[in-house]
């Protein structure tokens, strides 16, 4: 079931920090990380709110304001290029093919409410030669992303989609520029938990199937256990502990990453029903 | 079996639609013809997705709004007939828990001051023993009287203002507590932590709780019954382990199918489970067609 690890990584991030200038004060939100992602792999980066994850998947995708720095270093080398010393068109060249995308946790602050999303879609396909190519691939990737009506949604404005739809069409149009890496920060916590499932295990046929490389930001160990293949535990900008996700659960080694685990332990424990009984509950 | 402290009958709140010229229009049901009971020192699930009209119910159940038809039974008697004394009264017995800590607490006032207006309110302290009162309050929500007792919400984790909001609804010695999702905007560590102060105040006092989530986990982990919602109706009702253990209804087991694990060798194994009933059913390959609308 895990994917067995290419030769050399398609991203790699080296002693990475991040210090921000919060108030006059340096905050160290990334402090020294190293974390490799594999072609087709699904790498989780696990950790509470302030742990550094959100900053951590910004500065590998290039994605951080530049005033509020206080120090940015190390390296984050991708397909044989530092991400963080690129120059900005060829970042921006990077983005627009065959490089990586990122997708937020709440997709309306990142859709435009103004534009329908055939509008929207469009924007990310300039590339292509005329409409009816643009149509068709339009419609293409809300398939991929999971979205079947596509003519209907594609005329719709963005407050006239479900929080679901929504998280589906930005997933589309991250697709766009056909990446080799998608980055998810919190990608279903705005979502419920049935349309949550059905995101995720969208997400899981994209990674396994399509064979894109996937980092996922969370604090859902839930999530993890469903949809990663190899996790990076972050507490206070730091890896704490990095494991292939069954031994990291099984046999955790960092103290931090056991509490962790306890708590959702603690959270997920099941009186009623045995673990048996949900592995055998299907959707209907 | 005594009476039970507090009642939905047939409670209705439906909100007016958009519609031209003022009339009626489609007005939607949030709450549709809802009956439940709930006993001294029960823990009460209310479980839906958004949407499902669960919020609207506690708001109801808390006398905050008005049902459009139906009534709120406290103790044998309608919350209709209630005057200002009995309200009073009820705001003692009744007390609410937010999902958001950080906007159910007023950023000007210190920690000690939130709880000595609830104190001094309903006249459970006098001046002299207010502050052994508070000290008393917050060492029973796990936080340091003498470290937190000056501090203003801006001050405190997200985890330490919702346990300030659980000392304000524990001041007044409620018998029965309302808590509206008060996990979901918590890390994971401090919601087991949470959880855990919950299930150890309930076991302290006779307390009532009554607990709208839609996170199962938590049900399952805290509940004795549960009422699962569906867009303004009870869609299943019944003891925790029957409900969850084995659900009647289709949408309940929707719900639990989508119930997240912290195990990957559980998740697998569903997933092969779930491969292999799609395999044996081609007509449903798809396991992205459960929508809203199939349910």
């Amino acid at each position: 079931m895990s994917v067995l690890p290419a030769e050399s990584p398609l991203l790699s991030a080296r002693d990475v920090k991040v210090h921000l200038r919060v108030h006059g004060r340096v905050v160290k939100a990334v402090d020294g990380v190293d974390l490799d992602v594999y072609s087709g792999q699904c790498v989780g980066i696990v950790g509470e709110s302030g742990s550094g994850k959100s900053t951590l998947g910004r500065a590998m995708t290039r994605l951080l304001p530049n005033v509020e720095l206080a120090e940015l270093s190390g390296s984050v080398t991708f397909c044989g290029d530092d991400v963080l010393a690129m120059a900005p068109e060829a970042i921006r060249a990077l983005r627009r093919h065959r490089g990586f995308s990122m997708v937020f946790q709440d997709p309306l602050s990142y859709l435009n409410p103004t534009l329908r999303i055939d509008r929207q879609l469009e924007e990310a396909l300039r590339h292509l030669p005329d409409r009816r190519a643009v149509q068709h691939k339009s419609e293409d990737l809300l398939r991929q992303a999971g979205l079947d009506d596509t003519a209907r949604v594609l005329r719709l404005y963005p407050h006239e989609l479900s929080g679901g739809m929504r998280q589906r069409v930005m997933i589309a149009m991250a697709l766009a520029p056909d990446p080799q890496m998608l980055v998810a920060d919190e990608p279903t916590t705005a979502l419920d938990a049935t349309i949550q499932y059905q995101v995720i295990q969208m997400l899981r046929r994209l990674n396994k199937e399509c064979n894109l490389a996937m980092v996922i930001i969370t604090h859902d160990l839930g999530m993890v256990a469903e949809l990663c293949d190899q996790v990076y535990v972050m507490h206070g900008g730091k890896i704490v502990e990095s494991a292939d996700v069954f031994t990291l659960f099984d046999a955790p080694q960092n103290a931090y990453t056991a509490s962790l685990l306890a708590a959702a332990r603690r959270l997920h424990q099941t009186r009623a029903l045995g673990g048996a009984a949900i592995a055998a509950q299907p959707l209907p | 079996m005594s009476t039970p402290i507090l009642s939905a009958r047939s409670i209705v709140k439906s909100f007016a639609g958009r519609s031209w010229f003022g009339g009626a229009g489609n007005a939607k049901r949030a709450v549709d013809n809802i009956d439940l009971d709930i006993n001294e020192g029960e823990t009460l699930a209310i479980v839906g997705e958004s949407g499902s009209g669960k919020s609207t119910l506690a708001r109801i159940l808390l006398g905050l709004t008005k049902p459009s038809s139906g009534d709120v039974v406290y103790d044998g008697r309608s919350v209709d007939a209630f005057k200002a004394a009995d309200w009073a009264m009820f705001r003692k017995a009744v007390q609410p828990i937010f999902q958001d800590p950080a906007s159910s607490l007023n950023p000007r006032m210190r920690v000690d001051t939130t709880l000595s207006n609830v104190l001094l309110r309903h006249k459970l302290a006098t001046r002299n023993t207010l502050d052994a009162m508070i000290a008393d309050l917050l060492n029973s929500v796990g936080l340091d009287a003498t470290q937190f007792h000056d501090r203003y919400p801006h001050q405190l984790s997200g985890g330490q203002q919702q346990r300030i909001a659980i000392a304000r609804a524990m001041a007044v010695r409620p018998r029965l507590i309302i808590a509206d999702e008060p996990l979901s905007s918590l890390d994971m560590s401090v919601q087991a932590q949470i959880l855990d102060l919950l299930v150890s105040l309930k076991s302290s006092s006779n307390l009532g709780l009554v607990l709208i989530s839609h996170d199962l986990n938590v049900v399952d982990a805290i509940s004795d019954r549960v009422i699962v919602m569906y867009l303004g109706k009870i869609v299943e009702a019944g003891p925790t382990h029957q409900v969850l253990g084995h659900p009647a209804s289709d949408y309940t087991r929707s719900l639990l199918a989508a119930k997240l694990v912290a195990d990957p060798h559980l998740a697998r194994e569903r997933r092969l489970a779930m491969d292999a009933t799609v395999a044996s059913a081609p007509k449903s390959a798809h396991s992205e067609s459960l929508s809203r609308s199939d349910l």
